[in-house]
């Protein structure tokens, strides 16, 4: 072995011989071509029985034997001419441009690498999301948690102080922990289906428990929630909540004045006076999406968005509907009646006045009873 | 010592006001975003301003880049979980004078920015050799490492195919790479591509 050698994992090192005996599939094409010219020659000039001596005949075999395999090697550089430039273009990492002159082969070989190119590039976003989740979203608060612990068993703080860091402390366990299940979650749903066991649901009742835990939160904010509609649906309760919780919780955070949920005859929806997406649905409801962060000019991930909203899709594909995303100003009958707790958004507030355009995720449903 | 801390996490920055104050220094003020540091530090002139890199509205470099500006007496240090060297470089580049992780117990963090304040001319950030990308070739790079070929750039960016070639053949000078697989696999090295 050479100075520069570097160890194999046992697999990998049993294969390495092996490969190096592999023939390239041009002198296997050589070979053939030279075996059907030249056996064909070989035949016909010994039944031939020509008058002349043996070593003549050996020679001019030699000879015939050099032309065939010279042909042969010239044909097959052509007839592989495509799959060589493509070995090399591979090889450097730029084959998505096909030639004039490349077969249908060829162009199914450059589309499926450059698929797999895209895959491994998803795949790779998505790591980086992971990763940069752990190291931002969870790191850092892990770091104070540690700060504030020795500090909490070190120090002689005055009560109220010990109080409030215990509940900084107990909240952030909160949210990490709410991080991680999601997470998990998105995990476990990209690989298998969320299952649902059905039943009868209230689905007002639903959306007045989801309202009433997010409630005290919402009031935090300064934010008003309104529940309004009612019907009927074929549902998983807990799983269902879970999504509508996911939704109401994403309005939670970019909602300006008022949060609406509401059963309509499509499903349950949640709206909000937020700024909306920033990119489509489609792109943003997938697992581990990257949250890019701009430093000094250059993006860096700093995280991962969208898992509220992937969980949210897979839930309701799971109840045979989808997720459907849009923006349009809040669709409110006159006669709604509000849960208690909670009330229509202020008379005096701008998005009463002035009809602003509102956020709508609807968790479509197949069907709704009135 | 009077120090502004500035963190978008507030668990942390509690946790860092509890442990600075612990080590003797006083916190004048805390800040959730790069404005925020910004105007405390203007309005309280405080000794150091304890920055993290990453903040809603403007960065700690940014905040860095306007405090050597406006109030060179305040001593700026970036606490991140970035090691990127490019972060690094442009931090130095902004004017900040320290580079601190953030998992640095109270203790050594407490050191270095005593450190830092009583002689902030040395420079204590580590070297790094980060090219400097132009804006287009900046936008060339991500491009590159989705494995776009020359004819897709030039379509994504609204140049012609030569222009991207022109761009590549000034990127591979610039990384140091013969190919397109070595230009992105440097790039994602020194912290230009993530």
């Amino acid at each position: 072995m050479s100075a520069h050698s570097v160890s194999l994992p046992a697999e990998a090192a049993s294969e390495t011989p092996r490969r190096r005996r592999n023939a390239t599939l041009r002198s296997q094409f050589t070979l053939v071509i030279f075996m059907l010219a030249f056996l064909p020659n070989v035949v016909l000039s010994f039944m031939a029985q020509p008058n002349v001596p043996i070593v003549s005949l050996i020679g001019w075999m030699v000879v015939v034997g050099g032309l065939c395999a010279a042909v042969g090697y010239l044909l097959s550089g052509t007839l592989l001419r495509s799959l060589s430039l493509l070995q090399s273009e591979v090889e450097r990492g730029d084959f998505a441009q096909p030639h004039k002159d490349d077969p249908a082969e060829i162009l199914s070989l450059r589309a499926a690498f450059a698929e797999l190119l895209g895959r491994l590039g998803t795949e790779q976003t998505r790591r980086n999301a992971f990763i940069a989740t752990l190291v931002h979203d969870l790191k850092t608060p892990l770091i104070a948690t540690g700060h504030l612990t020795k500090i909490l068993t070190t120090l002689p703080l005055p009560d109220a102080e010990k109080r409030e860091v215990g509940e900084q402390i107990q909240a952030e366990t909160t949210r990490l922990l709410a991080l991680v299940q999601q997470m998990a979650d998105a995990h476990r749903f990209e690989r298998e289906n969320v299952q649902v066991h059905t039943d009868t649901t209230d689905l007002r009742g639903l959306l007045n428990g989801v309202a009433r835990r997010i409630a005290p939160q919402a009031e935090a904010r300064g934010l008003t929630m309104l529940v309004h509609g009612d019907g009927q649906a074929d549902v998983d309760a807990l799983v269902l909540e879970r999504a509508v919780t996911n939704l109401t919780e994403n309005a939670l955070r970019y909602a300006s004045h008022s949060i609406i949920l509401s059963v309509t005859k499509a499903g349950v929806t949640v709206s909000d006076d937020g700024p909306g997406l920033s990119a489509p649905i489609a792109e943003l409801a997938q697992p581990f999406n990257t949250q890019p962060t701009t430093i000094a000019g250059q993006q860096y991930t700093a995280g991962t968005a969208g898992l509220g909203l992937f969980i949210a899709r897979r839930i309701a594909e799971a109840h045979g509907g989808s997720l459907r995303y849009d923006r349009a100003p809040p669709d409110i009958p006159p006669q709604t009646s509000n849960s208690p707790g909670f009330s229509r958004p202020p008379t005096d507030s701008p998005s009463a006045t002035d009809t602003p355009t509102f956020t709508h995720f609807t968790l479509v449903l197949p069907e709704v009873a009135p | 010592m009077r120090l502004v801390i500035a963190d978008d996490h507030p668990l942390f920055r509690m946790g860092l006001k509890y442990a600075l104050i612990n080590q003797g220094f006083d916190v004048v003020a805390e800040a959730a975003d790069g404005l925020a540091a910004l105007d405390a530090c203007r309005t309280l002139q405080p000794d150091a301003a304890l920055l993290d890199v990453k903040m809603p509205g403007m960065t700690g470099i940014e905040v860095c880049e306007r405090l050597r500006l406006s109030n060179p007496h305040v001593v700026s240090v970036l606490i991140t979980t970035f090691a990127e060297p490019a972060i690094v470089q442009a931090a130095r580049a902004a004017g900040a004078r320290g580079y601190v992780s953030k998992e640095t117990d109270p203790e050594s963090l407490a050191r270095q920015l005593r450190d830092i304040v009583a002689n902030p001319e040395i420079d204590r950030l580590p070297h790094v050799n980060v090219p400097r990308l132009t804006p287009r070739e900046s936008e060339v790079l991500p491009l590159l490492a989705q494995g776009y070929s020359n004819k897709e750039i030039a379509k994504n960016l609204g140049v012609s195919p030569d222009t991207v070639k022109d761009h590549l053949a000034r990127l591979y000078a610039k990384l140091d790479a013969g190919d397109r697989t070595e230009a992105v696999s440097r790039a994602r090295s020194i912290g230009l591509l993530n």
